[in-house]
């Protein structure tokens, strides 16, 4: 008798499945059973005997590929062949056998001890047992591999079947995309605040959990969203992905893995909190009745009779840059007169407003100043703490980062109203740092 | 190994073990720890809050600041503690003294401190207090104040009014004095820092696409050094060692060769809060 091990895997010469569908007792589980298999059939000795072969132990490879319908799940397998002991060769030893499917043992190596030629052959068997979370050895949508190894002996083997309980209901993966934020240190590229969303992905039908699956996600916009691709899913059959964009709009995602049904989402970039939380502070204009002690007149651009400290102490002019006489005039500092101005020599006028940094006039209740870095100009956010809206109007030195500074009108008053605000959640809305294509 | 990827680990392993000093930390906002090795302890807890702590350079005493509170007049307090969580000293806060919110703390010397407050976006006002007698001995306006190591020379970005113009030229001072600066005119300070030695001071520039360093000397008030470092923008500065300054940007951190120039992305976060001993 021929001494075949074969190793036939993944050919597509000999792949004639012959299908028998069952109905399993079990609720949700269905049978199917294999009788066809990709090596060789019949009766064929299996000699794992030094004195004759020289090769102990011996390998015989059988394959099927995957027949379950799409995206079931193979939670056991009882392998029956027809085998026996032989008794052609001189060398009787009492051969064992073991069987693994795809690398993993099946069961416990078994003793053949009966004698058994071709025709009179019975069966061994060897079961996974019920693995409720399904075989963590199956090979969805491939060729998986079992594999018969005698040792110590000389074992005819015969056909074989295998019956495959499965759990009927597909195996799909689930995407969550939560709302999305902006990153901490993201910044503005090309004027464009960049967007995060988290991806929560499973590999789950209860009670039946997927470790170790991998998922790839794939943008619908792939010119203007990346990834961070997942890790394998854990033991809850649990992972997590990340997905960025610069563009706002809609994008969506696809979540795949060869045998699950894969799963869509998708996010809407447009309004997001910064992940960071921000300092809020505030700033005023000088206003002139707030102020007492001496009065200087005819001052350098002026005329008429101001208040000092009005001008400038560190709550006037020459701090705030501007501020609001007694006759609700505006008083800024003049720069074509004072390019260097200081307590020493400063000039002023008479404007219109308070400018801010992008030339429009403070207002509160709608100014901030903010950096640049952080978000741009004309961006409309709502600060957690701070009735209304806020644009981004105005900047200075002084703000770095995430910090801003809310202009709360003129004078004393206007600053005893407020509260500084730490680690205050700032929600983008509209305006600046918005690009769309 | 390029010199300087020894002192990026180097520096990876320094930020990682303790500071020279005792750490304290803040809880809650209102709670002030402080930790000796593996045993930490509550020192004081204030309803008025607690911000910026700082040790004395002797160690004997902590320096912090309240919320400020605008309801009312004073708006805030400096706080002295010992090191029992004793309250040695409050030191009122006036609406007069021209601040918002506190920026920064340190102390002069064992009997001064200095708090640098928030008035505008773009400049802020300096003071100092006797903290035995509670007087105030000096107001001062401008931003990014940062006192020498050897407590001897105080620099800052000089004082800008808000709504100045974009072409404003601000200045970097060393106590009072302006420093000559190699850079033209359109450019930005966006950050100070002295060397360990008190003998160099970092000026980061920002100019319209790019940034820069230069390197003052101490005595003479003159840059004797400029180079373009790899940021956009560089919010604040930090010297490492006699050769390195850690440079931190809104997204990352760099570490700077002094002597080269060369630049080299910092594995983590570079530049860290201040231990209250070396800010006197």
């Amino acid at each position: 008798m021929s001494q075949t091990v074969t190793t036939w895997r993944r050919s597509a010469l000999f792949h004639a499945l012959v299908l028998a569908a069952a109905v399993s007792a079990a609720a949700a589980d269905q049978t199917l059973t294999i009788t066809s298999f990709d090596c060789a059939f019949g009766c064929v000795g299996y000699n794992a005997d030094p004195a004759l072969s020289g090769v102990n132990p011996q390998t015989h490879y059988c394959t099927f590929v995957d027949p379950l319908p799409g995206f079931t799940t193979a939670k056991r397998l009882r392998i029956v062949r027809e085998g026996g002991k032989a008794l052609f060769y001189t060398w009787a030893g009492t051969p064992t056998v073991s069987v693994e499917f795809n690398g993993a043992a099946v069961g416990t190596p078994q003793t053949i001890g009966g004698v058994a030629l071709c025709g009179g052959l019975f069966p061994i068997e060897f079961d996974t047992g019920l693995q409720t979370n399904g075989l963590d050895s199956y090979i969805y949508g491939g060729t998986n591999t079992i594999a018969w190894t005698v040792a110590n002996g000389d074992l005819n083997l015969g056909t074989m079947s295998v019956e495959i309980t499965y759990d009927d209901t597909p195996r799909t993966l689930t995407l969550q995309a939560l709302a999305p934020d902006i990153p901490t240190g993201s910044g503005l590229v090309n004027d464009c605040l960049e967007y995060r969303s988290k991806l929560l992905l499973t590999a789950v039908r209860d009670p039946i959990k997927f470790p170790g699956i991998s998922i790839a996600l794939a943008p619908t916009r792939p010119q203007f969203d990346t990834f961070d691709q997942p890790p394998a899913t854990d033991s809850t059959g649990s992972t997590t992905g990340w997905m960025f964009t610069r563009d706002q709009g809609t994008g969506g995602v696809t979540a795949t893995s060869k045998g699950f049904r894969p799963a869509l989402g998708s996010v809407t970039f447009a309004e997001a909190n910064f992940e960071s939380g921000f300092l809020v502070t505030a700033y005023a204009t000088a206003l002139e009745s707030d102020f007492s002690g001496p009065s200087v007149t005819n001052p350098c651009g002026l005329t008429g009779t101001f208040n000092e400290a009005f001008l400038t102490s560190n709550r006037g002019v020459l701090m705030e840059g501007s501020g609001q006489d007694s006759a609700g005039d505006v008083i800024s500092i003049d720069y074509a007169q004072t390019p260097n101005p200081s307590k020493k020599k400063v000039c002023f006028k008479i404007d219109s407003c308070s400018h801010t940094a992008s030339n429009t006039c403070a207002t509160a209740g709608r100014t901030v100043a903010i950096d640049p870095d952080v978000m741009e100009y004309t961006t409309i956010m709502r600060i957690n703490g701070v009735s209304g809206n806020r644009t981004a109007e105005d900047t200075g030195g002084a703000i770095t980062g995430y910090h801003i500074d809310n202009y709360v009108g003129a004078g004393k008053a206007a600053i005893k109203a407020w509260n500084n605000l730490k680690g205050a959640v700032v929600r983008y809305i509209d305006g600046g740092g918005q690009c769309t294509n | 190994m390029h010199k300087l990827s020894i002192l990026a680990i180097a520096f990876a392993f320094h930020a990682l073990a303790a500071e020279p000093c005792r750490q304290v930390s803040v809880k809650n906002e209102n709670e002030l720890w402080v930790h000796d090795g593996t045993a930490s302890r509550l020192l004081i807890r204030d309803a008025q809050g607690v911000n910026l702590p700082r040790w004395s350079p002797d160690h004997a005493e902590l320096l912090y600041a309240h919320d400020f509170n605008f309801n009312g007049d004073p708006v805030s307090s400096l706080v002295i503690v010992d090191a029992d969580g004793r309250v040695r000293r409050q030191i009122a806060v006036n609406y007069d003294d021209g601040v918002n919110a506190f920026t920064n703390l340190g102390w002069v010397s064992r009997d001064v401190v200095w708090a640098e407050g928030h008035a505008t976006p773009s400049s802020g006002v300096y003071h100092e207090w006797n903290v035995r007698t509670g007087q105030q001995l000096t107001e001062k306006w401008g931003s990014a104040f940062v006192w020498s190591p050897n407590g001897k020379l105080l620099a800052q970005r000089g004082h800008i009014p808000h709504g100045a113009p974009n072409d404003f030229r601000v200045e970097a001072l060393i106590n009072g004095q302006p420093v000559r600066l190699q850079d033209g005119a359109s450019s930005k300070i966006s950050a100070l820092a002295w060397s360990p030695d008190s003998s160099t001071l970092a000026v980061a520039l920002k100019h319209d696409h790019s940034s820069s360093i230069e390197l003052v000397d101490a005595g003479t008030r003159k840059s004797v050094r400029a180079f373009a470092i790899p940021v956009a923008a560089a919010k604040s500065l930090q010297w490492q060692d006699a050769d390195t300054i850690a440079v931190d940007t809104i997204a990352d951190s760099w570490l700077i060769s002094a002597s080269t120039g060369k630049a080299e992305r910092a594995p983590v976060h570079a530049v860290s809060a201040p231990c209250s001993s070396l800010s006197r």
